[in-house]
């Protein structure tokens, strides 16, 4: 086989090896539509709930501690934001000692007590789930801006619900490093890194080589070569030969040109 | 006139090859041997305050950690710099990356989320020191510049932590969450973690026997799992260094940014004190200077 073979097959071979890298960066889902709230549930403005029922009758019970977080969430309609704002304004009317207290209060319920009812439906990648999620957690950043007087509450709120969906993101490509090309997927991202909350999902193993070798990072590649994978290891190997072969090929080319 | 300049640049010569960078009282670096492994340790001082620590956490209006870095230290007498916590983009180019979990630098915010797999939040005052907590225990104590009041803030709490970012926006404070190996004499990380062995490097803060605060820059070259590389460590400073406890042990990037550079006292590198990445592939410097 002449060189001219051997270049038409690693050719080949690369076309072959760079198709399929492509194909597994820009595998996208073919769903672009964005759900709003509205899709996937039935928000009630029709508010019955009064949380004065699940306020002490005494001032020197501590609120903090004794507010009944449970019920609060199985009862209020948090999911109208609106109506959250009546809430730590009457929680505030019951508490005066601390004017924290009531921001406090709903943070806590709002978070902490509100995880283990909702986490359930983020187990596994739900992208219009988690688009519509998004888009109730971001009303509190909303609300933050223009109602500066409960700022602390409504940021708390917020960003723990972000850092939230940041680690369902991360968590969900550990278990498919494919998703993070999917177009629901990177348009949460983005959300999240709109506002400093970085999202950083798990390079793939052949990622890392392709990462490393467009930033020819040899020496580092050389140093890890010894403790990866096989998967690495081979493709590590693969580019080492391809590489090797493309100088001897070009070597023997120009020398041959020369002689002629 | 031969003999004038001649004097001149015999006195230059020997003023240039006499200034030293630091005084070696209060900073060694030395090679040491450790269950076979050799370990490169650089231990510092911080009595009487000479020893200082500045931390880039990230680039900055698109001037990366490198610029940042050179701009800063034209008049600095530098000890030694290292990669400090861990970035995302791991093998990419390093002005896109950031830094995982809370990040704040200078006041300015950089990440927002914190990472619940990390317990080590580290603050980087703007005097040159710099203390460490443990999320576990939810008691970071922070002060109030204006008022002069400390409050008590549990990371953990959504509430406290926006507190907490309010409060590192106003004191311009660096901060940045690593894995905390060692706190308070315990040990954080344990035998049936990752399986991973590679080269190590950590940042031991301790307490000697005069009651001096000490800061190791210590680095294993040795393929070593977490564990093994905290355990060996923990050992050296307690049984060779005769440190009276180990206030914080926690883990610095040797992955993706391997970068590590000691300075002898005469300000040239230090052979053999170095990472295997260049400067300017640091995503976020750890720099270590005398005053």
């Amino acid at each position: 086989m002449n060189y001219k073979k051997i270049s038409l097959l690693l050719a080949l071979i690369l076309f072959i090896f760079v198709s399929c890298l492509l194909f597994m960066f820009t595998k996208q889902d073919d769903n672009i539509n964005l759900p709003t709230s509205k899709d996937l549930y039935e928000i009630s403005t029709v508010d019955t709930f009064n949380i004065k029922r699940l306020l002490p009758d005494s001032n020197n019970v501590d609120l903090i501690t004794h507010f009944p977080y449970r019920k609060y969430i199985d009862e209020a309609n948090y999911e109208n934001v609106k109506m959250i704002k009546r809430d730590i304004a009457i929680i505030e009317s019951a508490s005066k000692n601390d004017p924290m207290a009531s921001q406090k209060i709903l943070s806590l319920a709002l978070t902490d007590s509100l995880l283990p009812k909702i986490k359930n439906k983020f187990s596994t990648y739900q992208p219009d789930t988690l688009v519509a999620f998004m888009q109730w957690v971001e009303s509190f950043k909303y609300f933050a801006q223009y109602e500066e007087a409960y700022e602390p509450f409504y940021s708390s709120v917020y960003s723990y619900w972000v850092t939230f969906i940041a680690n369902k993101l991360d968590e969900y490509s550990k278990t498919d490093a494919n998703i993070k090309y999917q177009f629901k997927y990177r348009f949460i991202a983005g959300k999240c890194k709109e506002n400093k909350f970085n999202v950083s999902p798990t390079p793939s193993e052949i990622e890392k080589i392709v990462n490393n070798v467009v930033e020819s990072k040899w020496a580092y590649l050389y140093k890890r070569l010894w403790s990866a994978s096989l998967i690495q290891k081979i493709a590590f190997l693969f580019f080492g030969i391809f590489t090797i072969t493309a100088y001897i090929i070009t070597i023997i080319f120009l020398i041959k040109k020369r002689k002629k | 006139m031969k003999n004038l300049v001649a004097v001149f640049l015999l006195v230059s010569f020997f003023n240039f090859s006499s200034i030293a960078q630091y005084n070696e009282n209060y900073v060694q670096a030395k090679t040491a041997d450790i269950y076979g492994d050799e370990i490169k340790v650089v231990k510092m001082n911080r009595k009487d305050n000479h020893v200082k620590v500045k931390y880039f956490a990230a680039k900055d209006n698109g001037k990366s950690v490198y610029d940042r870095y050179r701009s800063w230290s034209a008049n600095k007498s530098i000890i030694a710099y290292s990669s400090g916590t861990y970035m995302d983009l791991c093998g990419g180019n390093p002005l896109l990356a950031n830094p995982v979990g809370v990040c704040f630098d200078a006041g300015k915010l950089v990440n927002a989320r914190i990472k619940d797999d990390m317990d080590g939040l580290i603050i980087v005052y703007a005097t040159g020191g710099v203390v460490a907590s443990n999320l576990k225990e939810g008691n970071l104590s922070v002060k109030e510049s204006s008022t002069g009041k400390s409050i008590v803030l549990n990371l953990r709490n959504a509430f406290d932590f926006s507190t907490f970012k309010n409060w590192a926006r106003e004191e311009e404070a660096t901060v940045f969450q690593t894995h905390l190996l060692n706190y308070k004499g315990v040990l954080g990380v344990g035998s049936n973690g990752s399986p991973n062995a590679r080269e190590r490097r950590f940042l031991a803060v301790c307490k000697d026997e005069d009651g001096n605060i000490i800061h190791c820059l210590i680095n294993l070259a040795g393929q070593n799992t977490l564990y093994e590389a905290t355990t060996k460590v923990s050992d050296y400073l307690k049984k060779i260094e005769d440190m009276d406890n180990i206030i914080y042990l926690i883990n610095l990037d040797t992955g993706c940014q391997d970068v590590f550079q000691t300075f002898d006292e005469n300000g040239k590198y230090k052979s053999g004190f170095s990472g295997t990445m260049p400067i300017n592939s640091a995503a976020n410097l750890l720099v270590y200077y005398y005053e």
